[in-house]
């Protein structure tokens, strides 16, 4: 793998400016070397559990909210409804 | 984020005077505009929708129309409509409107949220199988 592949990786895993520009600074200095790979796949890794567990609970929170949802479009529908007939008395 | 997005909606989004202070029968304001059969069934259909919406919609969604609030919309929708204020509905139409929002924009972050995890994971792969060889 060369520099820039490493580079290109650091930058397609969108892991924030701050670590990337960092990580990308990591690579100039110190080349590809396995410890510097070993670090920033432990970087990614640790961005990645921690937006899985963002992921998971924003599933969990828009499961809780279905019924909430279903019920406010119902009242859309409704609220249309009632600007229709008082605008049309 | 966008799971907070809820949290966005206007606190003052439904402070306004519901109902009004005059009947049916008053002249001032919109309430001439109030009367009539199909308003009638359809602020009663409000009503109901907001009844059979309940606690979840207010205590997760909305958060902001108080269950008080909720019942004396309901009853005054059920019993005298005219008295319920068009622009206070259409309040509650743009607070409704938020949430919804709101909810597509949750739903916008998952798909991006997805997108990064599933990518950063394939990117992980490459790294560690280029790592071994």
């Amino acid at each position: 793998m060369t520099k820039e592949d490493l580079i290109e990786a650091i930058k397609a895993a969108d892991i924030g400016p701050f670590r990337e520009v960092r990580l990308i600074t990591l690579v100039h200095h110190q080349g590809v070397t396995p410890t510097v790979v070993k670090q920033i796949v432990a970087e990614l890794k640790e961005v990645n559990a921690h937006e899985a567990h963002e992921l998971v609970e924003l599933r969990k929170t828009l499961k809780a909210v279905e019924p909430d949802i279903a019920a406010l479009k119902e009242m859309k529908t409704v609220i249309s409804k009632v600007k229709k007939a008082a605008a049309s008395v | 984020m966008g799971r907070e997005t809820f949290g966005t909606v206007p606190e003052n989004a439904f402070r306004v005077p519901i109902i009004r202070e005059e009947s049916a029968n008053s002249s001032r304001g919109n309430t001439e505009q109030m009367r009539g059969p199909d308003l009638y069934r359809g602020l009663t259909e409000l009503g109901q929708s907001i009844h059979s919406a309940g606690a979840p919609v207010v205590e997760r969604v909305l958060q902001i129309l108080g269950r008080e609030r909720q019942r004396e919309i309901v009853g005054v929708g059920e019993t005298d409509p005219g008295k319920l204020d068009m622009t206070a509905i259409e309040h509650l139409e743009s607070g409704v409107n938020q949430a919804l929002e709101g909810h597509e924009a949750m739903r916008v972050d998952e798909a991006a949220l997805d997108g990064r995890v599933t990518g950063r994971d394939a990117i992980i792969a490459e790294l560690e199988n280029a790592a071994n060889d």
